[in-house]
């Protein structure tokens, strides 16, 4: 007897269904539901985040080598095949620049002693203007 | 484009720190310059004497001047690593001397910023520390130098040595290559090393001269002076001919 009641009670819930105006509204709320996407343009924007600090600093270190003679570096005669031979000359101009300031060096000491002897006599020579 | 902005304001940030810094290194470095003894020859020229104090500050100078050359000839001496045996002995007593030298000169100069003088005292003082400087510091300071000089010279020709033998491959390169004719760079080559080779005799005597010497200065001055000149000067003939035989491979590699 009971069994017959459940049953027809559930024969009924079959045939209930939402209302149509609700269903209209629930589909209209999922289709606004922004996507959740895992996919490669997730990973690209996040490598794009990433490279945004190095990218900066290298751009400012790009600025900082430009301002301080770095264009210098890529002097076009420094591409000639000369310059990676023995007679580079501005590695010859330096080696030879080096004994020249030995030579100077001397010198140096020769024209101190003229100079301050020079000096002396200024400071021995009897006072006239005091 | 928000994300340009972004980097360029970050770089534009990081550059205007980066120069402000600048003129602080700048302005370091400018007044570090102001106190080497080059700068100081150059200016003692300038000073007017006329007055005691102004012969006080004439003094002064010279004293300053002196430190300064004692300090580079320190320098030098100590920036010798390698020294053995006698030449270990003749660099100690130099900077023994060198320091005695220094208490002497701080001594004269507490003296003249701490006292009163009169023309005649500031005269006595001035001919005291003049005939130091003539007798007994340009005698040490030649030696001093001769000696900083034979060893510079020995560094000297080792690298004029490896340029030699560096061009003397490229030139034996280029003919097996047979991208220029070396006929003509030949001769250079030639007189270049027997140039090197004289410099190298020289500088050998140098240090013989400095080996044997039986007291710590160097007693034949000048034959030491002149020795280390001459080998310097063949090393110089042998630089020109560098030059030389670089200008004549640009011209035959029509560079």
């Amino acid at each position: 007897m009971n069994e017959d009641i459940l049953i027809k009670i559930l024969k009924i819930f079959r045939k209930i269904q939402p209302a149509k105006e609700y269903t209209l509204h629930s589909r209209r709320e999922i289709l606004a539901t922004p996507k959740i996407s895992h996919g490669i343009s997730t990973i690209k924007m996040g490598l794009l985040d990433s490279f945004k600090f190095s990218g900066a600093l290298m751009l400012a270190s790009l600025v900082i080598f430009v301002i301080f003679g770095g264009l210098a570096f890529f002097n076009i005669k420094n591409l000639s095949p000369i310059m990676l031979t023995s007679f580079n000359d501005s590695k010859l101009m330096a080696e030879s620049g080096d004994f020249e300031i030995k030579l100077q060096e001397v010198e140096y000491y020769e024209r101190s002693a003229q100079e301050v002897a020079t000096l002396f006599d200024e400071v021995l020579k009897d006072e006239k203007s005091l | 484009m928000r994300n340009h902005y972004k980097v360029i304001k970050i770089a534009a940030t990081f550059l205007a720190g980066v120069l402000t810094l600048v003129p602080f290194f700048i302005n370091a470095q400018s007044l570090a310059k102001a106190e080497n003894k080059e700068e100081v020859l150059e200016g003692i020229s300038e000073i007017k004497v006329e007055t005691v104090d102004d012969r006080k500050a004439a003094l002064l100078t010279i004293i300053d001047l002196t430190l300064l050359e004692i300090q580079d000839l320190e320098n030098k001496l100590n920036a010798f690593k390698d020294l053995e045996g006698r030449y270990l002995d003749m660099r100690s007593s130099f900077l023994t001397q060198l320091e005695n030298y220094t208490d002497y000169l701080n001594s004269i100069k507490e003296l003249l910023t701490s006292s009163e003088f009169t023309l005649e005292s500031i005269q006595k003082l001035a001919q005291e520390l003049k005939d130091w400087r003539e007798n007994e510091y340009a005698a040490t300071v030649k030696n001093i130098v001769n000696f900083i000089l034979s060893f510079q010279n020995q560094a000297i020709l080792k690298i004029a040595d490896a340029r030699l033998g560096k061009i003397s491959l490229d030139l034996k390169r280029f003919k097996a290559a047979k991208l220029l004719e070396t006929g003509t760079l030949e001769p250079f080559l030639v007189k270049a090393g027997e140039n090197l080779k004289k410099a190298g005799l020289l500088n050998d005597e140098t240090m013989i001269l400095l080996s044997t010497s039986t007291t710590p200065t160097i007693d034949s001055v000048k034959t030491v002076q002149e020795l280390v000149w001459q080998s310097l000067n063949e090393v110089k003939l042998a630089y020109k001919l560098f030059f030389q035989m670089s200008a004549e491979v640009k011209k035959l590699l029509k560079l």
